[in-house]
C-alpha cells in the first residue's frame, strides 16, 4: 500500500525545534498530570494543547523568573494576540489519508508512552516510534484485537 | 489565525527548517491559542452563518478548524433551505479563500477599463467617497445595488433620500419585477407569493425555472421532493411548460415544449377548459373574471399558437381540475418575453379557479418581519434599473456624474442592448463595492472591498418563497482576510462623514447595531419573543442561525385585483434572417455569473449538457444537421445587438427553432479562473422590455448561428480530443498555488 510517507528519511528525526525549550519532565515531576494539558486526549481527536493563558495562569507565579517562562510571558503579553506555534513532534502526513482519533486509544487503554515514549522523563519532547509506519500500528492492532479494516483508520 | 499569519509566525517559530517531501507545512505544526476557544487545536467546531450567494438567503454552518472555514453545509433550522445547500453556497470558501479576491481598497492608476489599480488606504478610500458625493450636485448621484428587500437596501433607499438623490436601483433577476405585478394583478399580493408545492398534488409551472439555480434552489428542491415522495399514499405530479428543457422540465413529470411567448395563451386555454367544465364554483370564476374578463382561447387554437398538441393541453387541463390539489405557477423565460406580464397572470390566474387561495399545497401571501420598516423612507419607490441605464446614457433624467454600484455587476448582467457598458464609461466617477474585478469594478475610480458572509455580522431576511418570515442571524464565523466589509457598514461609514444633515440620520455605529435596535424596537411582534429581553431574544436567536416564523401565520392572498393585459404575441429582436429564439438561462455552474471565478464550480459539470470550464450554445440535432454544425464545434451566435462565439452542444431535448446559453460567462477579468472563459450571452441581449413594466425582454432576442470550425470542448465522462491539456494551478489560499488541477480545457 503507498499511503506511507513519501520523501522522509527511514530513520527517526531528531526532535524539532521549538519557540520554548519546554520540559515535559519538569512538570511531571510537579504532578501535573498529561490531561491537565491535553485534556482532550480521551474525549477528542486531538490531545490538545492549553491556551495560552492558562499556562500563564500557573507561570505568573511559579518559576517566572525563568528564562524560557520568561520568553513565554512576554509572547504571551506582548504578541499581539499571535499565537504560540510549535513543531509536531509525531507527525502523520496528511497523504497517508489517515484519520487518527486519540480518544479510542486511550480508552482502550494504551498507554501514552506506547506511541510517545517515556515523555514524562524527556527533557526535549522527541519521537521514540515512527508513528507513519503502518507495520507498527497494524502490529498492535493485531496484538490487541483491534480492527485492521483500512477504513478504520484511512479515509 | 489566518494561514499567511500561520506561515509567517512558523518561520518566526521554527527558523527556516526543512519541510520538504513531507506534505502541507500545516501538518508539521500545531498553534498554540492565546485565549481557550470553544474547541481544542485541530478540532472543528461548526458556526452558523447566512449564505449570500442569491437572493434566497440559505441558512449555513461553517465548519471552522483553528480559525479557518473548512466546510460549508446546510442550517436544518432554517426554513427556507432545512439542511440543504447547493452547489454555489458549498463553493462561498473559494470566494472567501480566492487568491484574486481584492482585501485593499483599490483606485484606478490608469485608463478605467484597463485593470490599472493601485492600493489606497481605507480610511482614504472613505474620505474619497466623501469627497465623491460632496463634488457633485445630489440628482447626479446614482446608487446601484442588490439587496432589495432587505435592511441593506432599505439603508440605500434611506442614504439616497438623505442626499436628496434619485432613489436606488436594485440589479435583481429581470423577471421578478414582472412576477411581482403579476402576482399583484392576479393574487393581489404585493411582493412574490408563496407556493406550497410540497403539498400539492399536482403542480404546472409555466415556466418557472424553480429547480434552477436563482431562486431558493435549494427550497423548491426540497419542496419538489417533499411533493413527490413525502406522502406514501401520493405521489405528486409536475408538468413543466417551457421552451427549454431545463434542469425543472428534465425532473418534470410531463415536458411542454411550448413556442416561446406563447406560454400565456397555453394557461388562457387550460382556464377556459376548467372554466367550460362547468367544475368552478361562481365565486371563483366571477373573481377570475375580474383578471380576464374576456374569453379564453380555445385548446385547438392554443395547440396551434403554441406548438403542442391539443390532446396534451386537455390532458394537463384534466389533469388540474381534478387534481384535490392543483397547483399553478408561472415565471422564467415566460415573464421574459413582450408579453411577459400577460404570460404570468394568466399562469398565477388559474390558482383563483383552482381555489388555491390561502389553501393547503396552494397560495399564500408573502411573509416578512417588516424590519425595514422606520429604516427606509417613509415612502420608497425605486428607480427601475431601465431608468437608471437611460439616465446612464444620457436619455432621460438626470445624467449621471458619480455612481455608486454597491455588491452588483450590471456591466456584466444588463442586455447589451441597454448600452450599460459604454454609458459607464462617461460617468465622471465610479464607485463600486465588490469583492472581485468584475465587469462593473473593472470601469471603477475606486474600489472598495467587501467581506464575504463569512467574515462579518449578517442579517438577511429571505424573500417569501419558505412561506414563513425568515431572518438569518450571525456573527462573523472567521477572522476577515482583508479590510473588506458588509456594504450595509461600509455606507454607515460614509454616511457619518458626510455633513450632519446627512450623517444625523446614520446615528448607528454598525450594521450590527441596525439590526440589534430595529429587532428591539420590533420585539413584541418578534416570533416567539414573549417574555424575553431584546439581549436574551438575539442570543437565543443568533444560537439558531435566525429568528423564524411560524406556519399559523401564513395567509391567504386577497385575490385579483384588476384585470390582466390582453395577450399580444410575443414581439422579438431580429428579422428572418435570425432564425432562433435565444433562451438564456442560469446553470448551476456559474449561476448569474457569481461561480465563474470558483474551480469547483467551473469544473462543476452542467447536469444537463455536461459541459465544463467554459460556455456553450446548445441546439436541436434538426438545426444543427441543416447548418452543417457539429457536436463541440465552434460556433458564432450573432444578434442584432452583438456577436459571440462558443461552442455548439447538439441535444435532442432541445425545441427546434430555439437556442439557449447559460448567464455567467465570458469575464474580462473576475479573477483567473474566469476571465476570458467562455461568452457572455447577455452581449447578445436587447433593448426589449417587458409590456406594462421595465423588466428586460431577455427572452425576446433572436439569433442566427454560423459554424467557425472544429473545437475543443471540456465535457464530464468524455474524452478530451484537443490536444495538449491546460494546466490550472487551484490553491487553497493566496499562497499556495503549488497543488496543480489538471484540467482537460483550453480557453473559449
Amino acid at each position: 500500500m503507498a499511503l506511507v510517507m513519501v520523501g522522509c528519511s527511514d530513520e527517526l528525526p531528531p526532535p524539532p525545534p521549538q519557540p520554548i525549550a519546554f520540559s515535559h519532565s519538569v512538570h511531571i515531576e510537579n504532578e501535573i498530570e498529561c490531561t491537565r494539558c491535553h485534556e482532550g486526549v480521551e474525549t477528542q481527536a486531538q490531545a490538545g494543547l492549553p491556551a495560552m493563558a492558562a499556562c500563564a495562569s500557573c507561570h505568573r507565579r511559579q518559576a517566572a523568573d525563568h528564562p524560557e517562562v520568561v520568553k513565554f510571558m512576554e509572547q504571551y503579553a506582548n504578541g499581539n494576540g499571535e499565537p504560540m506555534v510549535w513543531r509536531k513532534v509525531h507527525v502523520i502526513p496528511t497523504s497517508a489519508m489517515v484519520h487518527f482519533k486519540h480518544s479510542p486509544h486511550v480508552r482502550a487503554g494504551v498507554d501514552c508512552a506506547t506511541c510517545h515514549g517515556d515523555v514524562g522523563s524527556m527533557t526535549v519532547a522527541q519521537q521514540v516510534v515512527d508513528v507513519a509506519n503502518m507495520g507498527w500500528c497494524l502490529d498492535c492492532h493485531r496484538e490487541q484485537d483491534a480492527s485492521i479494516d483500512c477504513m478504520t483508520c484511512h479515509h | 489565525m489566518r494561514r499567511r499569519d500561520f506561515v509567517k509566525a512558523t518561520s518566526v517559530a521554527a527558523g527556516a527548517t526543512l519541510l520538504e517531501g513531507c506534505g502541507s507545512p500545516e501538518e508539521q505544526f500545531i498553534v498554540q491559542r492565546v485565549r481557550q476557544t470553544p474547541e481544542l487545536p485541530g478540532e472543528s467546531g461548526w458556526r452558523f452563518s447566512v449564505c449570500r450567494q442569491c437572493a434566497a438567503g440559505c441558512g449555513i454552518v461553517v465548519r471552522v478548524v483553528d480559525g479557518d472555514a473548512k466546510k460549508i453545509e446546510g442550517n436544518q433550522a432554517h426554513p427556507v433551505n432545512k439542511g440543504g445547500v447547493c452547489a454555489l453556497g458549498h463553493s462561498l470558501l473559494q470566494e472567501l479563500y480566492n487568491p484574486d479576491r481584492i482585501l485593499q481598497a483599490q483606485r484606478s492608476s490608469g485608463n478605467r477599463g484597463s485593470g490599472a489599480f493601485e492600493a489606497v488606504a481605507w480610511d482614504d478610500a472613505i474620505a474619497q467617497v466623501v469627497s465623491a458625493i460632496g463634488a457633485v450636485p445630489a440628482d447626479r448621484i446614482a446608487i446601484v445595488a442588490s439587496d432589495r428587500s432587505g435592511l441593506t437596501g432599505a439603508l440605500w433607499r434611506r442614504f439616497a433620500a438623505a442626499l436628496g438623490a434619485p432613489a436606488p436601483a436594485f440589479l435583481e433577476a429581470p423577471e421578478l419585477e414582472v412576477e411581482r405585478r403579476a402576482a399583484q394583478l392576479a393574487l393581489g399580493t404585493t411582493d412574490l407569493p408563496y407556493f406550497d408545492i410540497a403539498n400539492a398534488d399536482c403542480v404546472l409551472s409555466i415556466g418557472a425555472p424553480i429547480l434552477d439555480p436563482g431562486r431558493s434552489q435549494v427550497h423548491f428542491t426540497r419542496a419538489f421532493a417533499d411533493m413527490r415522495r413525502a406522502r406514501p399514499t401520493r405521489r405528486g405530479r409536475f408538468i413543466q411548460a417551457e421552451a427549454r428543457m431545463s434542469l425543472t422540465a428534465a425532473n418534470a413529470d410531463v415536458w411542454l415544449p411550448v413556442r416561446p411567448g406563447t406560454e400565456g395563451v397555453l394557461a388562457r386555454a387550460i382556464a377556459g377548459h376548467i372554466l367550460a367544465s362547468g367544475s368552478v364554483p361562481a365565486d371563483a370564476a366571477r373573481r377570475y373574471r375580474v383578471l380576464f374578463p374576456g374569453d379564453a382561447p380555445s385548446t385547438a387554437d392554443a395547440a396551434t399558437q403554441c406548438d403542442v398538441p391539443e390532446e396534451r393541453i386537455v390532458a394537463v387541463a384534466e389533469e388540474l381540475r381534478t387534481a384535490e390539489r392543483g397547483l399553478v405557477i408561472g415565471g422564467g423565460s415566460a415573464a421574459a418575453h413582450s408579453n411577459g406580464l400577460a404570460n404570468v397572470a394568466a399562469a398565477l390566474g388559474l390558482n383563483v379557479l383552482l381555489g388555491n387561495l390561502g389553501r393547503v399545497g396552494g397560495v399564500f401571501a408573502p411573509a416578512s418581519l417588516g424590519l425595514t420598516r422606520t429604516v427606509e423612507p417613509s415612502n420608497p419607490a425605486d428607480s427601475p434599473i431601465a431608468e437608471l441605464a437611460a439616465r446612464l446614457r444620457g436619455e432621460s433624467g438626470e445624467p449621471v456624474e458619480l455612481l455608486i454600484v454597491a455588491d452588483a455587476d450590471p456591466v456584466h448582467a444588463l442586455p447589451a442592448g441597454w448600452g450599460i457598458r459604454e454609458a459607464i464609461g462617461r460617468v465622471q466617477t465610479v464607485i463600486v463595492l465588490s469583492s472581485f474585478r468584475d465587469d462593473t469594478a473593472l470601469q471603477a475610480n475606486l474600489i472598495l472591498p467587501l467581506a464575504t458572509e463569512l467574515e462579518r455580522f449578517e442579517a438577511y431576511e429571505s424573500p417569501t418563497s419558505a412561506g414563513v418570515a425568515a431572518l438569518g442571524l450571525a456573527e462573523a464565523v472567521v477572522e476577515p482576510m482583508g479590510d473588506g466589509q458588509h456594504p450595509a457598514d461600509i455606507l454607515l461609514a460614509v454616511a457619518r462623514a458626510l455633513p450632519e444633515s446627512v450623517a444625523s440620520r446614520f446615528t448607528w455605529a454598525s450594521y450590527e447595531a441596525l439590526v440589534r435596535a430595529r429587532v428591539g424596537e420590533d420585539l413584541a411582534r418578534m416570533p416567539g419573543s414573549a417574555g424575553a429581553t431584546a439581549s436574551a431574544y438575539l442570543s437565543a436567536a443568533i444560537d439558531r442561525g435566525g429568528i423564524f416564523g411560524d406556519a399559523a401565520a401564513m395567509s391567504a392572498p386577497s385575490g385579483p385585483t384588476g384585470a390582466a393585459p390582453e395577450l399580444p404575441g410575443a414581439l422579438s429582436e431580429g428579422g428572418p434572417e435570425y432564425a432562433f429564439g435565444l433562451l438564456p438561462f442560469a446553470s448551476v455552474k456559474n449561476g448569474d455569473g457569481r461561480g465563474a471565478n470558483r474551480p469547483w464550480l467551473q469544473e462543476h459539470p452542467d447536469p444537463l449538457s455536461t459541459v465544463m470550464w467554459g460556455s456553450w450554445v446548445e441546439l436541436s440535432p434538426a438545426d444543427a444537421a441543416e447548418l452543417g454544425i457539429h457536436d463541440g464545434d465552434r460556433v458564432r451566435v450573432e444578434s442584432q445587438t452583438g456577436s459571440v462565439e462558443t461552442h455548439a452542444v447538439i441535444d435532442p431535448a432541445v425545441r427546434p427553432g430555439v437556442v439557449s446559453m447559460p448567464l455567467g460567462h465570458g469575464y474580462a477579468d473576475n479573477g483567473r479562473y474566469a476571465q476570458g472563459r467562455g461568452a457572455n450571452v447577455m452581449a447578445l441581449v436587447g433593448a426589449g422590455r417587458v409590456d406594462g413594466t421595465t423588466a428586460s425582454a431577455w427572452a425576446a432576442t433572436r439569433v442566427r448561428i454560423t459554424r467557425v470550425g472544429e473545437g475543443t470542448m471540456v465535457r464530464f465522462g468524455r474524452r478530451y480530443e484537443g490536444g495538449e491539456p491546460e494546466l490550472i494551478p487551484v490553491g487553497w489560499a493566496p499562497q499556495q498555488t503549488s497543488q496543480l488541477v489538471q484540467i482537460r480545457g483550453a480557453r473559449v
